[in-house]
């Protein structure tokens, strides 16, 4: 009986062993190559092994019938196969596809350069801003560093394509800035309001952008505020033109900060020479408050005002005759809000709703009186939804109130007031016909009550990956915008401008390397003429041109450089020119290098700046061709020296900024006398720079938890 | 007959009764052994897959996935001057079978510390940009890891590391390393692991960065 049973249960279990399945093969990635370290598993069972250096495995299991093997590794995704073990050995060829994430993915890169902490796929890193030298800490000197930029120095703003300053919009978190730049007048460089520090992120697109947005014929800033801080920290800041204070409160979900800057250049002109007869050197002050809050795991909530003043006196040279001066005056005072909430909401809908509001007031008085405000008040809401893997939508729609009121006075008054309620919706797909090819299709309706005019504006973009790292990219665009308040004074009956984009790009990246080259063509029409008794639309113009950028991060130890060169060839018929010709903003030949050097010893970051640009027109009434005239070529070489430590245990920055080490001649355009001499020429003044060379001497200091350590309590991050 | 039905019922429940814990323990102390031999990068993710192997079948125990993460995380730091790229999947991989293993343990101050070791991974793919919000986490994560036992002498040891190859200017170096290291000196010291199979690594790297910093 005894020996009945052993025999039984040993038989049971040598038909057990007997049951062993072989299950073998080799596991490739879908371009063939061997994949070493590939997970597989027979699931629910501790089955299964990991492929070796050719890619094969085999293992035995007991397991019976109908199971699940899984094939994982790293950075593809997982494979799950139906198997039948029954006893004869299975054989399989697994090929894994790579995962698609934000560093391989298909994504539109044409006429866009992005900057970002968060994101790895992008060109530059918001730390790059901050620390380019020339720029000092102002985002447009940053951006004038990347090709398809003309540097006017003697506005400082940003020009883009062979477009003029008001072609470029900024965007705030999706919300338009009415005024980017702080007031300024008779060639004293304006600086953008907006401190680099409060982005995580920025897109400057050169053209080609989205159906999201609208308004800007040539180019758009896109900047992105940082989320949710999570020190406890206060900043001061000394300036050699001033300083400022800062607090920042970190609380569970929410934080809040605060500060304030003034400065003030009169210390400075009284130390170092200036071009200009100043009777009171610029000064300005400005205050800031922004809160964040995560409303959900997903959800944030985010509010930012900013406030600021600004003036100066000075005697302005009479054109042609130096020794003459006119008194000129100016202040300006701007405040802007900006609050957006940002949640996905039914499951997997992502939601935007935003509001901004900006009001400006500018007193020019100099032989005449200028008094400019100007309001405008923006909501909008955006909605995005994946329909699929390979169908994005994304629409929405923005009204903007805007009032622009002027009053000028020299001897009689005119008043222009232009009240605009202006409406626009958007709708854009991303189309992915496969990991490899994306194209982008959009649609734009606008529609303003000042003009009583609408348009539509379709725009199209696409993307093919060639290689690992390498697309090309194809952008068509038609963008529209609103003249300028400015050219409208006699008369608002006058249409949209409008510009048709398109782009070539070829971008390759690989760790450490862009290399990026965009040709482009832009075609103006409709622009505005302001010859006739009253404006009109017949204005038109081109612009045409090639963008190269190389970037290396990687060849030079702790060294870090970007060559940026443009090509420009353009010309145009609008406002008062009498023919087309090229406008004195734009310049043929634009490059700019820039380098950074850590050195780690000395934990100091080195930057450096070159830039360079070929003559750019101006018009000389003492010849008869218009805007025949060309300036010497422009060159600056900055540099900035940062030295990083601590003073008692708090994170400090000790800077030096200058600009325009060499000195050389920076010259931007003539003025002419309005009459001509007794021998009948026109007496011309060179535009220069307030000063040949700006230093700039500044100490940041933290102080805060930020490198704390017993923050043991703290259970919520 | 019916002897013969009890002797079979009693067969199956000595088999697989303990045999359910047994082959835990067996594939564990398997795993670990292997986990000791394996060398290079490659040895360290195929320990990493057998200890996700287990895990996928041991849903309540958080040890598989800790050692998963632990090879993954090793795998990273020794591949990253080469391919930081494939360093980052990994730290990800790894944050990602710490957050599985907190679900079964959510106070286990192992997992915290480990959690702390793979940001401090993925704070070196860019320390400039990284550098300021990535270290205050670290350091928080670290001190959530010490207030949930205060005895975990990795707590200490990572902190004291971290400190130590942090520059100066922000902190760290090694006067500020320090305390730490001695502290995890002595914790290691009076450091017994809760099993066999329990975490126990850092001792001698510890003992020899304070005796450095001394």
């Amino acid at each position: 009986m005894k020996k009945g049973l052993l025999t039984l249960v040993f038989g049971l279990s040598s038909l057990f062993l007997s049951a062993q399945t072989l299950v073998k093969g080799v596991v490739t990635s879908t371009t063939g190559e061997n994949i070493i370290g590939a997970n597989i598993v027979l699931l629910g069972t501790y089955d299964g092994t990991s492929s070796d250096l050719n890619g094969a495995f085999n293992f035995y299991t007991t397991e019976t019938g109908k199971q699940v093997l899984q094939i994982t590794y790293i950075g593809c995704d997982t494979l799950s196969l139906p198997v039948e073990l029954q006893g004869q050995p299975l054989e399989f060829k697994f090929k894994l596809k790579e995962t698609v994430n934000e560093l391989n993915a298909v994504t539109i890169v044409s006429g866009v350069f992005e900057a970002s902490d968060t994101k790895k796929s992008v060109v530059l890193k918001s730390v790059d801003i901050a620390l380019t030298a020339g720029a000092v800490a102002d985002i447009t000197g940053a951006m004038l560093t990347l090709p398809g930029t003309t540097r006017n120095p003697e506005t400082g703003q940003l020009l883009v394509r062979g477009g003029a300053a008001y072609e470029t919009r900024t965007l705030i978190d999706g919300l338009y800035v009415q005024n980017a730049y702080n007031s300024t007048t008779a060639n004293m460089p304006a600086r953008n309001r907006f401190s680099p520090f409060l982005f995580k992120g920025m897109m400057f697109s050169s053209g080609g952008y989205s159906a999201e947005y609208g308004q800007a014929l040539s180019s758009a800033l896109i900047l992105n505020t940082t989320d949710v801080v999570g020190q406890t920290t206060t900043g001061i800041q000394l300036l050699s033109v001033g300083g400022g204070l800062s607090q920042q409160k970190s609380w569970e979900k929410s934080s809040l900060s605060v500060s304030g800057t003034y400065t003030n250049l009169s210390p400075y002109f009284r130390l170092i020479k200036q071009n200009f007869d100043w009777k009171q050197a610029p000064t300005a002050g400005n205050a800031e408050l922004s809160f964040k809050t995560k409303t959900s795991q997903t959800g944030i909530f985010k509010f930012y005002a900013t406030g600021s003043s600004n003036g100066f006196n000075m005697n302005v040279a009479i054109a042609g005759d130096e020794s003459q001066k006119m008194p000129l005056k100016l202040s300006g005072e701007n405040l802007y809000t900006n609050a957006s909430y940002r949640d996905i909401v039914f499951k997997d809908w992502t939601l935007f709703v935003g509001s901004a509001y900006s009001w400006n007031r500018d007193k020019i008085r100099q032989n005449f009186d200028l008094n400019t405000l100007q309001q405008s008040a923006q909501t909008r809401f955006s909605l995005s939804h994946s329909l699929s893997e390979q169908v994005k939508l994304k629409f929405g729609a923005e009204h903007i109130w805007s009032l622009f009121d002027e009053k000028y006075t020299e001897g009689q008054s005119f008043t222009t007031l232009h009240p605009d309620n202006y409406l626009a919706a958007f709708a854009e797909t991303d189309l992915s016909f496969n990991d490899k090819w994306l194209a982008r299709v959009g649609l734009r309706a606008e529609h303003s009550s000042l003009l009583h005019k609408g348009n539509v504006a379709p725009r199209l973009s696409t993307a093919y990956i060639l290689r690992k790292g390498e697309q090309i990219a194809l952008s068509f665009g038609q963008f529209y915008q609103t003249p300028e308040h400015t050219q409208m004074r006699r008369s608002t009956a006058v249409g949209f401008e409008q510009a048709d984009h398109y782009i070539l790009t070829y971008q390759k990246q690989v760790e450490g390397y862009v290399f990026r080259v965009e040709g482009y063509y832009k075609k103006y029409h409709n622009l505005l003429k302001t010859t006739g008794e009253l404006p009109d639309n017949t204005g038109y113009g081109y612009a045409r041109g090639i963008d190269l950028f190389w970037r290396d991060s990687k060849s030079i130890k702790n060294g870090d450089y970007y060559i940026s060169y443009s090509f420009l060839d353009t010309e145009r018929n609008y406002r008062d020119f009498p023919v087309q010709a090229m406008p004195y903003f734009a310049a043929k030949h634009n490059a700019a290098i820039v380098y950074k050097h850590w050195i780690h010893k000395l934990s100091t970051m080195l930057s450096t700046t070159y830039a360079f640009q070929s003559g750019r027109p101006y018009n000389d009434p003492n010849t008869t061709v218009f805007n025949g005239s060309r300036t010497p070529v422009y060159q600056d070489l900055s540099v900035t020296v940062s030295y990083i430590t601590n003073i008692k245990d708090n994170f400090t920055v000790l800077y030096l900024a200058a600009n325009n080490v060499p000195g050389f001649r920076q010259v931007s355009g003539y003025r002419f006398s309005n009459a001509p001499d007794a021998s009948g020429q026109y007496l011309g003044s060179p535009i220069v720079p307030p000063a040949k060379r700006f230093i700039f001497l500044g100490l940041i200091m933290t102080i805060g938890e930020k490198f704390e350590k017993n923050q043991g309590n703290n259970d919520d991050i | 007959m019916k002897n013969l039905a009890i002797l079979f019922l009693c067969f199956l429940f000595v088999t697989t009764l303990p045999a359910q814990n047994g082959k835990f323990q067996m594939a564990m102390g398997k795993a670990l052994g292997e986990m000791a031999t394996n060398k290079g990068v490659e040895g360290l993710k195929t320990s990493a897959n057998t200890f996700s192997r287990i895990a996928s079948v041991e849903t309540t125990e958080w040890l598989p996935q800790y050692y998963a993460a632990l090879c993954h995380l090793y795998a990273g730091y020794s591949i990253m001057e080469s391919n930081m790229v494939e360093a980052q999947n990994l730290a990800k991989t790894a944050l990602t079978e710490i957050q599985a293993a907190q679900k079964i343990a959510p106070s286990e101050s192992e997992l915290v510390a480990l959690e702390a070791f793979a940001y401090q991974l993925q704070l070196l793919e860019d320390p400039m940009t990284k550098g300021a919000e990535m270290s205050g986490k670290i350091f928080a994560t670290l001190g959530k890891a010490e207030s949930l036992n205060p005895a975990n002498p990795r707590t200490y040891y990572l902190r004291g590391n971290f400190t130590l190859n942090m520059p100066e200017f922000f902190g760290g170096g090694a006067a500020k390393a320090s305390p730490d290291l001695q502290k995890a000196v002595a914790a290691y010291a009076a450091f017994t692991p809760a099993s066999p199979f329990h975490p126990n690594w850092g001792a001698e790297e510890a003992g020899e960065l304070a005796e450095k910093v001394k």
